[in-house]
């Protein structure tokens, strides 16, 4: 469980990566969960930029400056002294129950994106529950024509909708136990 | 064909309406949405190879030329027929941007990989040259009298400037990482979208230096002309800043939809066209009184990176 990886069944690979290359073709993905609860409880519980222990695969979350413009965090996965993934809220919109967030430093044999950006927004839902979407954009690890299979488009891909899947699932748990 | 030629980049001419036709790169869906801007509706969708996201108008409006970086393609539509026409595979490479010469001749197109730019034959439709250049080449554009050629090489922080007579590249710094290279209607200036320090530069291109900067939102991409004044679309805060080219200040920062990319500006100088990369749709945006006039659905993860507008 020591890498978002591992955590949900990818290989671990390794690459050196320069930081703001980037391939050709920036990849897309839009993941929707229903959550049997109120948006605002929802909000409550994944509305803090500060805490990402809704995730199953983070351990720990410490930053700096809260919910304002520019706040960092660096999310801790698996266990202490497990590999970190450092993040900046770039916009926080709290009537639109709506955050945006991008990496700065990422490994890409823990995530095997670059240039990634996140948009986590709790929509009202069915019957008075939620509708939580989690979107993200990104390119694939390797920036250069004919990357290797681990670090293509799909791989990318593969691996974020693993991470979101993830984390809106065990969300949804947690809220349905608690109704 | 003067006329066009002479707005290609944002000019002020005095024009009769004219019917203004976007040719958008959906590089995820991979094909080019064919969109009426008058009747706010997509009139064909034309399927290409690769994932588009380069493209150009010709000056005489016949062909669009359209780059594929993952395939090497540079793909010919016939404006109409509103069909692939040719193909041209590179041998190697990622080509990113695209430029027609003004006269029409040739094609410029900037390799991502290879700090360079392919010179083609638009009538062969062949590689007949290639210049160096900085790394990373991505916007690229020619000046309206067909002299200067201008390449915006991402990571290097510059843009490259090459004299096309005698083939003298002067480089002049911008801010970080441009994307996105706007030219003038005169050929004074140039405009790069800097994506790492978010600002905008504005290159005075006969003396080579830095005349001005200013702040954008997150991560622009690029930059139109119109009505005395500069649009950036910012892809991270959703905006377009709206600065005035005399004074350099920002007047306005717009609304958009999510992840604007490529900006280009109608031939009657009057509106600006953009794409948003997330939300597959164009928006065109009035240049004088910033009201939205139409959002237009169009395939999966719009570009439009070059000059993507044609006229009837």
């Amino acid at each position: 469980m020591k890498l978002w990886t591992l955590a949900l069944g990818f290989a671990v690979i390794a690459a050196p990566m320069v930081a703001e290359a980037h391939g050709p073709t920036r990849q897309k993905i839009t993941i929707t969960q229903e959550v049997a609860a109120p948006p605002d409880e929802v909000w409550a519980r994944v509305g803090d930029f500060q805490d990402m222990s809704w995730h199953p695969a983070v351990h720990s979350t410490t930053g700096e400056n809260g919910n304002e413009i520019d706040a960092t965090r660096v999310l801790t996965l698996g266990e202490e002294g497990g590999p970190t993934i450092a993040e900046v809220l770039y916009k926080y919109r709290r009537e639109k129950r709506s955050y945006s967030y991008r990496i700065t430093a990422v490994e890409v044999d823990v995530l095997p994106v670059t240039n990634y950006s996140s948009h986590v927004t709790v929509k009202d839902g069915a019957d008075g529950g939620s509708l939580v979407e989690w979107k993200g954009a990104f390119y694939r690890g390797y920036p250069n024509n004919d990357p290797p299979e681990h670090l293509n488009d799909e791989a990318a891909i593969k691996a974020v909708t693993g991470v979101y899947e993830a984390g809106l699932e065990a969300l949804a748990a947690e809220f349905a136990e608690t109704q | 064909m003067i006329l066009r030629a002479l707005v290609a980049a944002g000019g002020l001419l005095a024009a009769p309406a004219l019917a203004d036709t976007a040719w958008v790169t959906n590089q995820s869906s991979g094909d080019v949405s064919v969109v009426d801007l008058e009747g706010k509706t997509v009139t064909a969708t034309i399927p290409v190879a690769g994932q588009p996201a380069g493209v150009a108008a010709a000056p005489d409006g016949r062909h669009v030329y359209i780059v594929s970086p993952d395939t090497r393609t540079i793909t010919e539509i016939d404006t109409d027929k509103r069909a692939v026409s040719r193909t041209l595979t590179l041998d190697d490479g990622g080509p990113t941007g695209i430029a027609v010469a003004p006269d029409g001749g040739r094609l410029y197109v900037t390799d991502w990989y290879e700090a360079r730019v392919f010179v083609i034959d638009r009538a062969a439709l062949k590689l007949i040259d290639e210049i160096e250049v900085g790394t990373s080449p991505s916007g690229i554009a020619v000046t309206p009298d067909g002299k200067r050629l201008v390449t915006a090489d991402r990571d290097d922080d510059q843009v490259s400037i090459i004299d096309l007579a005698t083939g003298t590249r002067r480089i002049v710094k911008t801010g970080e990482r441009p994307f996105g290279v706007t030219i003038d209607a005169a050929g004074e200036r140039a405009y790069t979208a800097d994506v790492g320090t978010d600002t905008v530069t504005v290159i005075n291109l006969e003396s080579g230096t830095v005349i001005g900067q200013i702040p954008t939102g997150e991560r622009p991409y690029a930059v139109a002309l119109a009505q005395g004044k500069g649009f950036a679309t910012d892809q991270y805060a959703e905006t377009i800043t709206v600065f005035d080219i005399e004074t350099f200040e920002v007047i306005e920062t717009l609304d958009s939809g999510e992840y604007p990319e490529g900006i280009a500006t109608t031939a009657d100088g009057k509106r600006i066209v953009f794409a948003n990369w997330f939300s597959n749709s164009i928006w065109v945006i009035d240049a004088a009184t910033f009201e939205l006039i139409a959002e237009i659905e169009v395939g999966d993860g719009p570009r439009a990176f070059g000059q993507f507008l044609t006229a009837d």
